[in-house]
């Protein structure tokens, strides 16, 4: 018997990847195709800037690893070993901002960027061991600071430091993380709750916040308000952590609280990818945490992204990316050249000058 | 014969052999080229004092040295002068290579990046560890030696900072330091061109003999006892 034909309806033409059949459950986890495809013609040179939650790192990561134009605004000296430069968190994002979870605290480092706010507006803790703690980024130095003053000149290295990396960057990467956090009574946000990496937990004094919605969009807008003063061009592409909660201050059950939060984070990316042209949505969320992983990408404790998931959401985003615009940074790339050439002939020339001060001796005697 | 002075380092060791010799010492001189003591090739070795691996003539250089210095380059019988552990020409732009500053002035007007005291000692601590530990075992074994710090040559807040954090962490060793950039005429300026050697970078004779003055005042530096020869009747 012959099947009528079906008339023409809006799902008649769609592509394999539009159904689920065809786009996710034949093809499974490894055959994924056109998950992604970036909005953006970029130059072929691109710039990125990381930063976000903790599952940003993998993305720094695997742009140096392809020397794929990450910006480090703030490095670690030259010279520094591997190890040494990870545990004082040199080379985890653009500039030592450590981990930045909400929205809230992403806007406040743009406002102290741009001079809105003061550099000085958020808090310096004691630490539980001594020492000093940036409540922005509590355990960006291992041991702590020796006092605020140190602590402030820090802040400030890295505030200059964001603002370089926006300023050269062609796409501001940023990981949503936890609509989770803690602010002070005067709003302020910290990058943990007082008391576990640093300060005291005072209850008159901080209040816990799960961001909704509304205001975690109002500060996305007003982040990339902030953005587009540093650089007008910049354009500013959102990931969502698929790493569950640690804990949650919420009340509800940790897997409940987690869904929550990374569905509302979810939802405010991709409305502002579809109300500015500037911001994308990058799905790394989907790939880890959606059902054809099946959860198998996370490690025994259900919360971290092994090796295999990182590389396959990071295949998916190089495999999206247009970069046939053309170069647009061979200016700035051939002055970081001389400058490293630089540097060398100091160094030779003081080797030089030791040599020949030595066997002049030699010669006068 | 047993030398009066031992004197182990760099290139800046060169001003304190020819004010030695000057004033009729048996100086003896290891000197090894700061690249070599920059590139972490020593290390402690209990009987000899100190080995340097990867480079074969200066390897036999080092051994020959100690066994003309009487088995070890760090003799407990020959007071040393040790011109190593700093090397700052290499560490200072190396540090300095992106922008990096530990002085709090000049990261805030030259917008350098601020690092902290604790990532600087524990940067030191890398390059520069191995050469510390070679100092302290020197001491511990009962060497009379003394760590010569070298001269300011120019402004550097970096080298500065570099140089103050090696001077204090040897002193609180128990190493006695002599440092020129705490001396009280010498602090805060560069070496005056009258004690400065023809290239520029280094004390000369007269800066050399001024250490050599001063460490004698300060008991750190002890006149040769007479040689058996001389007491002979």
């Amino acid at each position: 018997m012959k099947t009528p034909a079906t008339p023409p309806n809006p799902y008649s033409d769609l592509p394999a990847h539009a159904f689920w059949r065809s786009g996710v459950a034949e093809p499974g986890i490894y055959g994924l195709r056109d998950l992604w495809r970036s909005r953006w013609q970029l130059p072929q040179d691109a710039r990125f800037a990381t930063f976000g939650s903790c599952f940003a790192q993998h993305i720094s990561r695997a742009l140096r690893a392809r020397k794929m134009g990450w910006i480090d605004a703030e490095p670690a000296p030259a010279g520094t070993p591997p190890d040494l430069a990870r545990e004082f968190n040199y080379g985890i994002f653009s500039a030592r901002t450590a981990n930045i979870y909400t929205a809230a605290q992403l806007r406040l480092l743009l406002a102290m960027v741009l001079g809105d706010q003061p550099a000085e507006a958020a808090e310096f803790w004691t630490g539980p061991e001594g020492g000093w703690r940036d409540s922005l980024r509590p355990a960006i130095e291992p041991t702590g600071f020796a006092d605020p003053a140190e602590a402030l000149l820090s802040r400030r290295t890295m505030l200059r430091a964001l603002r370089r990396a926006i300023a050269g960057a062609d796409v501001f990467v940023f990981t949503l993380g936890l609509t989770e956090g803690w602010e002070s009574a005067e709003g302020q946000p910290y990058a943990a709750c007082p008391g576990t990496l640093g300060g005291e937990f005072d209850a008159d004094r901080h209040r816990f916040v799960n961001y909704r919605h509304g205001a975690i969009r109002a500060a996305l807008d007003d982040s990339l308000a902030l953005l587009r003063r540093l650089n007008p061009e910049i354009r500013l592409l959102l990931t969502v952590s698929p790493v569950p909660l640690t804990a949650t201050a919420s009340g509800q059950h940790v897997l409940a609280a987690t869904t929550y939060s990374k569905s509302v984070l979810r939802s405010v990316a991709g409305e502002l990818a579809q109300d500015d042209p500037g911001v994308d949505y990058f799905p790394s969320y989907e790939i880890i945490s959606g059902a054809p992983a099946r959860s198998g990408f996370y490690a025994p404790n259900l919360r971290s992204v092994e090796l295999p998931g990182v590389e396959l959401v990071m295949g998916h985003f190089f495999g999206g990316l247009d970069l046939s615009a053309p170069p647009r940074h061979a200016d700035s790339a051939a002055e970081e050249a001389a400058r490293d050439a630089q540097m060398e002939a100091t160094i030779a020339a003081e080797d030089l000058a030791c040599e020949e001060h030595m066997l002049e001796r030699f010669n006068a005697s | 014969m047993r030398p009066d002075l031992l004197i182990v380092g760099d290139s800046h060791t060169g001003a304190l052999h020819e004010a030695a010799l000057a004033r009729g010492l048996d100086a003896r001189l290891l000197f090894i080229s700061g690249n070599h003591w920059h590139a972490n090739r020593m290390s402690t070795h209990k009987k000899q004092g100190m080995v340097m691996g990867g480079r074969a003539r200066m390897t036999r250089k080092v051994e020959q040295f100690a066994r003309e210095a009487g088995g070890s380059v760090f003799p407990r019988d020959v007071p040393v002068l040790a011109s190593f552990g700093y090397h700052l020409g290499r560490l200072a732009p190396l540090f300095g290579r992106y922008g990096h500053t530990p002085d709090a002035q000049q990261a805030e007007a030259e917008d350098r990046l601020f690092v902290s005291p604790a990532f600087l000692w524990a940067y030191i601590g890398h390059h520069r560890g191995g050469l510390l530990r070679i100092l302290q075992q020197a001491r511990k074994s009962g060497c009379d030696i003394t760590v010569i710090a070298p001269p300011l040559i120019q402004h550097d807040p970096v080298a500065t900072r570099i140089a103050g954090v090696i001077t204090t962490y040897l002193r609180a060793q128990g190493l006695p330091v002599f440092d020129p950039r705490t001396e009280a005429d010498w602090a805060g300026k560069p070496l005056p061109d009258a004690l400065r050697a023809p290239d520029g970078g280094h004390g000369n004779a007269t800066y050399g003999a001024m250490v050599l003055d001063r460490l004698t005042e300060r008991g750190l530096l002890k006149p040769p006892l007479p040689s058996p020869a001389a007491e002979a009747p």
